[in-house]
């Protein structure tokens, strides 16, 4: 087992009456890329500023490089990337001087590197930051993230505003550099065909709490796609075991089911169904099943 | 037949409700600051001199001193209430009707509050507050400044240089021409006549023109031409910026507290002090001949100063909802660092302001020496001995200034619930003590309350201030460093007195300069736990 980065055990964290964690134990790896989804509200974003120690542990722990991020946030947020989701970068600097200042704070600034990004995301130098586009701010965020060649990179929804060339050729390809370099990233999205892609692990939070977490390809293939058609019409969705989700109407429905296929199809079976398709879900149908369900 | 709402009635009710929801609160604490701070005047010259207010010198000049304070406790919260105009750009609904809904909310609301006002310390007090004349000049004011600020949005140098010199022109007009002949405290209670209200009516149709205009310029895309010559001049400073990397991460973040919010305080009393030798030399060269013109410069400031200090404290919160935001708290900086570059900050800031008043108030000595017939210099000794006391004074002055200054910036830091809590609880406190006990106890009673509430006044701040300093300690936010550090400044503090004033003679007068000396350290302690709590929720 690798190194592990951060660790939650029995984190739960309210606001008020709502409950925005609810007994949350999870452990990231170095070297592996973990893709952070659920709907809105889920608590992705209460789970990252854990570990930036924007929030006290209050019920629970969280260990960042083995250190509690609130106590020594020098230690951890020095080998912290971070993008946040709502791009706060101080408006009246410009280009340059965000570079210059970000600079200050890690001993692992890549000057050449920096200057190569900025010319690859197309920023100007001389540019404030209050004027730039919601696409070229999330660049100069990015930038910022990147540059340090942190330890630990963080992307909350790093794809809101970048077109598609941007997401699909250039994050992408930052992500898996990261991770091939042996560092560590973890990174919110809603676009999950782009979680798909790029993510070696995947957690599913869910009203606060862990729904899935595993690695992709185990997430993928512990689901199954299946069209059955029935000789009956089906007035209600028919009650069958291991089905976490359930579309159509009539003879044919299309269900996804999380593991025990053949008890699955025994049961379709007595019930008059066949298997007319099946296959393996993606990413996205299998988080709207778990969160519908 | 149902009669529907026209869709220009509907979106006049919707902001109108916005901007109720937007601002009762911070209207609510204004009107609670105005009356608790002129109470607690008002309640010390009752008590203690038996003043009567009405119609009487005493009573018009405190109105005058209380009624710029009063625009910016009322006004404040009036202006910050609908954000920046940008907001409304895309409404559906004409620039006229997006501009004057506003204005006109804002400006009766101005009037309602200070009429409470002033009817509430007229009652309280026999105040003398006229309520028409004053209520109807403060309602135009924040109409005029809502129209500057929605014009020039799009640059807060110009707004801040527009907002000043309209206020400049403004207050010449009203002075010189309104009541011609009146001293300034005079003007307000020269009773309202006809010809007044039609100024009035003629004042706020120009803001509704100016403001429309500007924000109808702006929502299309327009802007001044000077937005290009700023945007021209940052770019020189930013070319500079490429030169050479900080020498530290803390030297970072100091530059970044200077940038953002440091230079604030010094270029302020730069205008401050060139509005007061303006007024001095240009309106009143009868106070520089006859060496007044300090004790003008000084009363003249200090009431601009007092207001503009309130505002300050709360347009100096890091985010709308005060909380430290993600890309500050975030620095891979300590607690302890973040707040040592903000105190650093803010001593420059303080220092330079010290320096920039010590040149304004050089000037003027300097002209009415000139202007004195029997100007006469020292001698060797009362020199040596004059700059030995100045140097007293600027050790105990300068100390007590840097305190108040950085106990605020702690304020807040510590985000906005804690200082809406922490102001609310001051004024609360000293409305209860001032003039709670006049009116529930009899006198017996009142001396002995006054007696403990007075030595409750001295002990609580000594108490807070070290549990601060403990609290911190524990939390390894301070060091041993740290505590030298405080020790110095009460030492220097209390020295500095002592060459002042020579009290050790007299132990009342010691143990106050003592006390004061104590507190000022207090934001040592204050700042790292102010972020401590803040940054991490």
């Amino acid at each position: 087992m690798s190194e592990v980065i951060v660790e939650f055990d029995r984190l739960s964290r309210s606001f008020g009456k709502e409950q925005a964690l609810s007994d949350v134990t999870l452990r990231f790896e170095r070297g592996l890329v973990h893709g952070l989804v659920g709907e809105n509200g889920a608590g992705k974003t209460t789970l990252i500023r854990h570990i930036l120690g924007l929030l006290k542990a209050k019920q629970g722990s969280v260990r960042v490089f083995q250190f509690d991020p609130v106590r020594y946030p020098k230690e951890v947020l020095g080998r912290i990337g971070y993008l946040s989701e709502d791009r706060d970068l101080p408006d009246w600097m410009t280009v340059v001087q965000l570079m210059r200042y970000s600079q200050a704070f890690y001993g692992g600034w890549d000057e050449t590197f920096a200057e190569q990004l900025r010319d690859q995301f197309e920023l100007d130098p001389m540019q404030q930051i209050k004027k730039l586009s919601r696409g070229q701010r999330a660049r100069a965020g990015l930038l910022m993230a990147l540059a340090h060649r942190p330890d630990l990179l963080i992307l909350d929804e790093p794809s809101s505003g970048l077109d598609p060339v941007v997401r699909r050729d250039i994050l992408s390809a930052i992500i898996r550099s990261v991770a091939d370099e042996g560092r560590t990233v973890l990174f919110s999205s809603h676009l999950l065909e782009e979680v798909q892609r790029v993510a070696d692990r995947v957690v599913l939070l869910h009203h606060g709490r862990v729904g899935l977490n595993g690695p992709l390809p185990e997430i993928l293939l512990e689901h199954i796609r299946l069209v059955l058609r029935f000789d009956v019409p089906q007035q209600t969705q028919p009650d069958l075991p291991g089905v976490i989700s359930w579309q159509g109407a009539g003879r044919e429905w299309t269900v996804l089911c999380n593991g025990g296929v053949e008890e699955l199809r025994t049961a379709a079976s007595n019930c008059g169904a066949q298997i007319v398709d099946e296959g393996t879900p993606t990413l996205d149908e299998i988080f709207l099943a778990r969160a519908s369900s | 037949m149902h009669h529907t709402e026209s869709s220009s009635i509907r979106q006049v009710k919707a902001l109108v409700w916005e901007y109720v929801g937007r601002v009762w609160w911070g209207q609510l604490l204004g009107l609670v600051g105005v009356i608790g701070f002129a109470s607690i005047i008002y309640g010390v010259f009752t008590l203690e001199y038996e003043l009567s207010f009405r119609d009487s010198e005493v009573g018009k000049f405190l109105h005058f001193g209380f009624y710029w304070a009063t625009l910016c406790f009322l006004g404040a919260p009036i202006l910050a209430a609908w954000g920046a105009p940008q907001r409304r750009y895309t409404l559906p609904m004409s620039s006229f009707l997006t501009v004057v809904c506003p204005m006109v909310c804002s400006m009766a609301s101005m009037f309602a509050l200070y009429a409470v006002a002033a009817t509430t310390l007229n009652l309280l007090f026999e105040a003398g507050w006229p309520i028409w004349g004053p209520g109807l000049v403060a309602a135009f004011l924040v109409g005029w400044i809502q129209a500057v600020l929605w014009s020039t949005s799009n640059s807060q140098v110009l707004q801040m240089v527009s907002c000043l010199a309209s206020f400049g022109v403004v207050l010449f007009g009203v002075v010189t021409y309104v009541s011609p002949g009146q001293p300034a405290t005079g003007w307000f209670h020269a009773g309202l006549t006809p010809l007044h209200v039609v100024v009035f009516g003629l004042a706020s149709l120009l803001c509704v023109g100016v403001g429309t205009y500007g924000f109808a310029n702006l929502r299309c895309g327009g802007g001044l031409e000077v937005q290009r010559i700023a945007d021209w001049v940052s770019r020189i400073f930013s070319k500079s910026a490429r030169a050479k990397p900080f020498s530290s991460p803390t030297a970072a973040q100091f530059w970044l507290e200077w940038t953002e919010r440091g230079y604030v305080m010094p270029l302020g009393i730069a205008i401050i002090g060139s509005l007061a030798l303006f007024f001095t030399f240009v309106f009143s060269p009868a106070l520089v001949k006859h060496g007044d013109a300090i004790e003008f410069i000084n009363v003249f400031s200090a009431i601009i100063l007092t207001p503009v200090l309130v505002v300050g404290i709360y347009m100096g919160a890091r985010s709308e909802d005060g909380g430290f935001g993600n890309f500050n708290g975030s620095r891979p900086l300590s607690d302890s660092q973040i707040a040592n570059a903000l105190l650093k900050s803010t001593t420059v800031s303080v220092l330079s302001s010290v320096f920039v008043w010590a040149i304004v108030l050089g000037i003027v000595s300097l002209m009415s020496g000139l202007a004195s017939s029997t100007l006469s210099l020292p001698n060797a000794i009362e020199l040596l001995i004059g700059s030995i006391r100045l140097l007293g004074i600027a050790a105990l002055g300068i100390g007590a200034v840097w305190g108040a200054v950085t106990l605020i910036a702690s304020l807040v830091l510590a985000g906005k619930k804690e200082l809406n809590v922490a102001v609310g609880t001051v004024i609360a406190l000293f409305i209860v003590g001032g003039i709670g006990p006049r009116f529930l106890l009899s006198s017996e009673a009142q001396d002995s309350f006054q007696f403990v509430f007075g030595w409750a006044c001295i002990v609580l701040p000594l108490v807070l201030v070290v549990a601060a300093y403990v609290a911190s300690w524990r939390l390894n936010l301070i060091s041993r460093h740290t505590l030298v550090l405080a020790a110095a400044i009460v030492g220097t503090m209390f020295v500095g007195g002592h060459v002042c004033y020579g009290f050790t003679s007299d132990l009342g007068p010691t143990l106050a300069a003592l006390w004061i000396c104590c507190l000022a350290p207090a934001s040592l302690a204050a700042a790292p736990l102010a972020v401590w709590w803040n940054r991490h929720r």
